[in-house]
């Protein structure tokens, strides 16, 4: 009975030793008698205690190698992804996806993630850090950790009872103690907790402030480290400065004078209409503006342009480029913007539809006209003089015409001469109608159209 | 002929000629557990009263050239990267030579720690720990240089590949960002290592301590370690495969470091013996400042019985011998330069020996291979002052090493009317001095307060720390136990 | 095992019997000799075959016993105490150097004196006066010198292994421990000897069978595959000898357990080496310095780069980690039988395409590996001449350096 009521009480027994051979031979007498629930304690690791203690060997290896598996796993995957698949750019003429380039970066990776394993599994299979630990009560365990040596016999252990123990242990070494169970754990002070709960909160402070600038919204200009870069000592375009007499910051051309490569002197090459004519001051498509009604449209080409294969080809290029992105390769009205237009319902806010350009409508443009549009925008589509050479806007024009007369909306036109190359091509209506996603005509039809 | 106690061969310090006698680890006749814990223990416990005027001074003088790097690296983030030399064509100037130095020196702690390790040469136990803590704060100092180099730090997290503003990753093709994994991994490793082998010394300190502030600090830092035999199992364990772990990766980092150069098609930077002849020089270098701060650091703490005379004989062995293999890749280069045919390559090696740089590589001959064979003399190698003028002396031609490459390279290019010469400006050379300060600070700072030697380490060699055959025969058929203390010292 | 320490005595050790088996390697290694000239000979290709199979034995058997070399200097360099036991055994292997020095001068120098381009394409006055870039290493690379140098790496080679073998034999019989001293102390320099010799050695026999190529790693590529393929040598020669009797009781499993972590270790060098030397010429993609990887990597020889990415690093990586494998001695000796096979294509793949490269005017990236029985005859021929040297040498001797101080350490040797 008073066995019962202290192994209630104690901890477990602990017995110390002077030397290795005393403790190896204490061990392996408590190992036979068949104890679970004990240990050797050592200043430094004992060459043959675990055989004396029949320790298994540990696992640890082995999650140190799934680790680095995973490792070598992720190191590829994160170079992949990033360099070859999320965000793709060419270096150096070196392959998207560079194997020999990649071995580093997944070398360091597999021992990095080895190395935390090795550490913190040492740690977990420890069960430490454990900072409350009976033993440490103990004034005379303090020098296991120095030149002392001790066993600890658990009173957890199912065959636990501390007449045998004694025994046991007794006859290795005379000193024997009890280790009384630790009651003071739950003692931690107050402030301890108030502390360690407002360093927890602090710690969600900087993720905090990440997710709010992530996802808010904010009307402040951001924020300047090094305000020298982002405001240097410049004046900008288009801005006023007092140094100069009238006020800008820009000169003008002199009085007089045309800069190399502005002269606009053939009319028809520039404007799209015939020459002689008076020039448009400033080119609105709205008739009456437009400064006189006296200047004709061109409805061919302009002579300093030869319109041929080369020509359509490179009118065909410059269309791919430019004009594609809205009026679809095929010039039906279905490029990609055009169909996250549809699908967004951009007409609510002003949005005007790219027009196909097979319509009738647009075939009863004059080729002046269609320079014109291409060259200074039509609605809510703006103008690409400044991008587009003339030669190339009106090689744009050509092509243009080409896919008029070579395609329709819906049915053949009856006019067309034998042996055209036709085919009828889908308009934004079809499109609704159908239902379909959005992206699946634009990547069955629109190759040139596909932008990202 | 019998050997009835194999110990005998053991622990005999008869006469040191004599091959078949191994001399014990820790020189001494008496010393025991208790006394290695009281040597290595009572450093740190020293009243901060009493506290070592020399190390008063010299941590006095470490804190202000830290202070004066800290200035300095304001003034560069403030005024911009033109306070340094770097200009064209030379843009990798001081800055690199200063990280590849300090890289350089922080491989000798994972080598002595890892590679010795695994290799039995038990008497790393002595150093290994003061060699750890030195390549952690040489990596500190090292991170330093390249962190400060890209101009705007507060953006240096594009370095990594985190999920930015700009929806953009990093460039793996480039060996630039190799260093950056390499070196922080390294970092990481190391800092586990050294500090996972601290533990079981902390806990000594822990239970040690006289007043509840070190109890409590020492005691949070050792996670609750008991020296239970059960932990010591797979921490053991843990130790080797760590161990396992950072050899090839100390192999890594100065090779990535030496791709950072060699994947160029600058002439004297491509050439594929780099990656070794960069580990060779990173550990001579490493080993270098081993000596330079173990030598007087056994003569201020009184650690003259662990780190013995013998440490210092075996660490200038291993200096010769990397010396050497520096020299061997040095005449390799030379010859293949020749060999190759090709122009540039023989010009630039030409143009170093005796080009604007002469100095600066026959500093570097001079240095790394021509003084330490002073070490094929025993006498010498027991000499403090010359092992500590040859230690001296290596570390700087292992800076001029990196300073022949970087600069040399860069100012002779391909097309005569880019070349240039390079001059450091006073901020360049203020802040590699303001480096060691950082070196330093950290270095003093461990060795007032932590466990500088492997205090359960060096009690693994004593001859106490092995049980005696004749008590246990059971264990020999399982092959488990006692090793005779001779083959554990060194093989 | 700790228990009393039992050094055998000198008869216990002592191997005997073995002057039959070394005649048949005579005999195997004569024929296998005379099948592969009669095989070049009526091959029609001006030699080429015959030569270059010969260059890959013969580097083949030269690199097991450099590494055998170094194994030894390396031991004395460190004071090694573990490696007593097998130390004898290596010693043994750099019995070979005489040998393998007159199958040097006969089937390598000798054309090359002739002028005749079997092997080396520099030996051909036309190709060299077409060739720029060898004209410019010609003071190099030319007959009178390739003989000189020849001749100095055979006598660097067959000094140091005599003077450290016979000392070791000599040691067995007076005990006397200045020896132990006395061989430490020529260790370091017949390292910086063994050095420079292997390094200069392998740009001559392999490098420049490419004359134009050049690689400042390749002496440290061609030392870490030797040394690999030298270590699974050891674990082989060691267990026969264990076998027989003359190393019973003496050798443990630990000392298998050390040479197999060194065999684990070099694959990985191995691995490092060839990577780091590969990927800086990938890397910098200069035309000069790819070409040499153009045809054996990308060209009809990348099956033969695939084989040693997965065969001389992936696998051994995986199969010599486990302390399980290193302790076990057949598990072992299959490893060892593996690590030399894969030396084996190593060196074939370094060697065999420079064949139809240069003066034999073919393109080795479309032609591809060429097998012939010579590869195989040329392998058994000089192996056999390897294997009577070898035994010739082990034969009535002790098979272990009984007279060495540190003899019971290496005995109770554990590994922790």
């Amino acid at each position: 009975m008073s066995d019962q009521k202290k192994h209630d009480e104690i901890h477990g027994i602990v017995a110390y030793f002077d030397d290795v051979d005393s403790v190896m031979s204490a061990a392996r007498k408590v190992r036979d008698a068949g104890y679970k629930k004990w240990d050797t304690y050592t200043p430094f690791p004992v060459h043959g205690i675990d055989e004396a203690m029949g320790t298994k060997p540990t696992i640890l290896p082995w999650i140190v190698l799934g680790m680095g598996l995973t490792g070598l796993t992720c190191g590829l995957l994160l170079q992949w992804y990033t360099n070859a698949y999320d965000y793709v750019f060419l270096i150096s003429g070196k392959p998207d996806w560079s194997l020999p380039a990649n071995i580093p970066v997944t070398f360091e990776v597999v021992i990095l993630f080895s190395a935390y394993t090795a550490f913190f599994a040492m740690l977990g299979l420890n069960k430490l850090p454990h900072l409350s630990n009976p033993l440490h009560k103990l004034p005379k365990f303090s020098r296991v950790t120095a030149d002392r040596f001790a066993i600890c016999v658990e009173a957890k252990d199912p065959n636990f009872d501390a007449g045998r123990v004694r025994a046991i242990l007794g006859a290795e070494t005379s000193e024997l103690e009890d280790c009384p169970v630790d009651t003071s754990r739950a003692a931690l002070p107050l402030w301890f907790h108030a502390v360690m709960a407002l360093v927890t909160c602090a710690t969600f402070i900087p993720l905090s402030l990440a997710v709010k600038g992530r996802f808010a919204t904010s009307e402040k200009p951001r924020y300047h480290v090094w305000p020298d870069m982002d405001f240097q000592r410049k004046r900008k375009s288009q801005t006023g400065w007092e140094g100069f007499e009238d006020g800008r910051s820009m000169r003008l051309p002199v009085e007089g004078t045309i800069p190399r490569g502005e002269l606009r002197d053939d009319f028809e090459l520039y404007f799209g209409v015939a020459q002689g004519a008076p020039v448009p001051p400033h080119v609105t498509f709205d008739g009456g503006a437009m400064g006189g009604d006296n200047f004709q449209w061109l409805s061919s080409f302009p002579t300093a342009v030869v319109v041929d294969d080369a020509f359509l080809e490179r009118g065909r290029e410059r269309y791919g480029i430019y004009c594609g992105v809205c009026h679809g390769a095929q010039g039906n009205g279905l490029g990609a913007v055009a169909l996250r237009a549809a699908a967004i319902d951009a007409e609510q806010w002003g949005w005007v539809s790219p027009k196909a350009l097979q319509s009738d409508s647009a075939k009863a443009y004059t080729n002046g006209e269609l320079f014109h549009i291409a060259s200074n925008g039509i609605s809510s589509m703006k103008g690409y003089g400044s991008q587009i050479t003339p030669k190339d806007r009106w090689a744009i024009v050509a092509f243009i015409r080409a896919i008029q007369a070579s395609q329709a909306l819906e049915a053949a036109p009856a006019d067309l001469p034998d042996g055209t190359d036709f085919e009828p091509v889908p308009t934004i209506k079809d499109v609704r109608l159908s239902e379909a996603s959005v992206d699946a005509p634009a990547a069955g039809s629109e190759p040139a159209g596909e932008a990202r | 002929m019998t050997i009835t106690d194999p110990s005998a061969f053991g622990s005999q310090p008869s006469g040191e000629d004599d091959p078949s006698v191994r001399l014990p680890l820790v020189e001494g006749a008496g010393e025991n557990f208790s006394s290695v814990t009281d040597a290595v223990a009572s450093i740190a416990e020293l009243p901060v009263e009493r506290t070592n005027r020399a190390w008063i001074i010299c941590f006095a003088i470490s804190v202000s050239l830290l202070g004066m790097l800290g200035l300095l690296i304001l003034h560069l983030i403030t005024t911009g990267v033109g306070v340094w030399g770097n200009n064209n064509p030379a843009y990798w100037g001081w800055p690199i030579v200063n990280f590849v130095f300090w890289v350089g020196i922080g491989h000798a702690g994972t080598l002595i720690s890892a590679i010795l390790f695994l290799t039995r040469q038990n008497w790393r136990t002595g150093v290994n720990r003061a060699a750890e803590a030195m390549t952690i704060f040489a990596v500190v100092c090292a991170g330093t240089f390249p962190g400060i180099h890209i101009g705007r730090v507060w953006v240096a997290y594009w370095l990594f590949p985190l999920p930015n503003q700009m929806a953009m990753w990093p460039n793996f093709r480039s060996p630039l960002l190799w260093d950056v994994f390499a070196v922080s991994t390294y970092a990481t490793v190391s800092l586990l290592f050294w500090y996972m082998g601290m533990v079981p010394d902390l806990a000594t300190f822990r239970d040690r301590a006289v007043n509840n502030t070190r109890r409590i600090a020492y005691g949070i830092f050792s996670l609750g370690w008991t020296g239970s035999s059960r932990h010591w199992h797979v921490y053991e364990r843990a130790y080797l495969l760590l161990a396992a772990l950072a050899t090839p990766l100390v192999l890594s980092v100065h090779s990535v470091v030496s791709f950072d150069f060699a994947v160029s098609q600058l002439p004297g930077w491509h050439t594929t013996i780099f990656p070794p002849y960069f580990v060779a020089g990173a550990i001579f270098s490493g080993f270098a400042m081993v000596l330079t701060l173990m030598i007087p650091a056994r003569q201020f703490f009184g650690l003259k019985h662990i780190i013995t005379m013998r440490h210092i004989d075996v660490m200038c062995r291993i200096l010769m011998a990397t010396g050497l293999m520096v020299g061997y890749a040095y005449s390799i280069e030379f010859f293949v330069a020749w060999y190759g045919g090709v122009q540039y390559e023989s010009f630039a090696f030409v143009n170093r020996a005796f080009g604007n740089y002469w100095w600066a590589y026959w500093i570097m001959v001079s240095c790394n291979v021509l003084i330490p064979q002073v070490f094929w003399s025993k006498k010498l190698r027991g000499n403090l002052w010359v092992v500590m003028i040859v230690s001296i002396t290596t570390n700087i031609g292992m800076w001029f090493e990196r300073f022949v490459i970087a600069v040399t390279s860069l100012t002779r290019d391909f097309v005569p009317s880019s070349w240039g010469y390079f001059s450091p400006t006073w901020v360049d050379i203020t802040m590699f001095i303001g480096s060691f300060g950082l070196f330093f600070t950290l270095f003093l700072l461990f060795l007032r307060f932590l466990p500088v030697v492997a205090i359960a380490e060096v009690k693994t060699v004593l001859p106490q720390a092995h049980a005696h055959g004749e008590d246990h025969a059971e264990s020999h058929s399982a092959g488990g136990s006692a090793a005779a203390p001779a083959s554990r010292h060194d093989a | 095992m700790h228990g009393p320490i039992e050094i055998p005595t000198t008869d216990q050790v002592t191997v005997t019997g073995l002057s039959k088996p070394a005649l048949i390697g005579l005999g195997v290694g004569v024929a296998g000799l005379a099948a592969t000239a009669a095989l070049g000979a009526s091959a029609g290709d001006d030699m080429l075959h015959f030569g270059h199979s010969m260059l890959v034995a013969i580097v083949f058997f030269l690199s097991i016993s450099l590494g055998a070399l170094f194994f030894t200097l390396l031991q004395h360099v460190t004071s090694a105490g573990w490696s007593v036991v097998v130390r004898r055994v290596a010693e043994a292997m750099t019995a070979a150097f005489p040998i393998l020095g007159l199958l040097v001068l006969g089937v390598l120098v000798v054309p090359v004196l002739m002028g005749k381009p079997w092997i080396y394409d520099w030996a051909d006055s036309a190709f060299v006066g077409a060739h720029e870039l060898v004209q410019h290493k010609a003071g190099y690379l030319n007959a009178k010198f390739f003989l000189v140098r020849v001749i100095a790496y055979f006598a660097v080679w067959i000094g140091v292994s005599r003077f450290f073998s016979s000392q070791s034999l000599a040691q067995d019989v007076d005990q006397d421990k200045a020896r132990t001293l006395k061989m430490q102390g020529r260790s370091g320099i017949s390292m910086i000897a063994f050095g420079l010799t292997l390094t200069f050695a392998m740009f001559d026999f392999m490098m420049s069978l490419n004359a134009e190529w050049f690689s400042t790693m390749y002496g440290v590529y061609m030392f870490a595959g030797a040394f690999w393929s030298s270590l699974a040598t050891l674990a082989l020669l060691t267990m026969w000898l264990e076998k027989r009797g003359q190393l019973k009781g003496v050798v443990t499993s630990e000392h298998y357990h050390d040479i197999g972590k060194l065999m684990f270790a070099f694959t990985v060098f191995w691995s490092y080496v060839a990577f780091s030397q590969f990927m800086l010429y990938w890397y910098a993609d200069i035309p000069e310095e790819t070409h040499w990887f153009n045809y054996r990597i990308w060209g009809d020889w990348n099956g033969f780069a695939l084989l040693l990415l997965v065969g001389h690093f992936a696998i051994p990586l995986l199969g010599l980690m486990s302390r399980h494998v290193k302790r076990n001695r057949s598990v072992l000796a299959a490893w060892a039988v593996y690590c030399l096979v894969f030396h084996f294509v190593d060196l074939y793949w370094n060697v065999m395409p420079e064949m139809v490269n240069g003066v034999a005017g073919g393109d080795p990236a479309t032609t591809g590996p060429q097998f012939d029985l010579m590869d195989l005859t040329a392998m058994i021929g000089v192996g056999g001449l390897f294997a009577f040297a070898i035994l010739k040498r082990i034969d009535g001797k002790p098979a272990l350096a009984i007279g060495y101080p540190r003899l019971p350490e290496s005995m109770a040797f554990q590994n922790i």
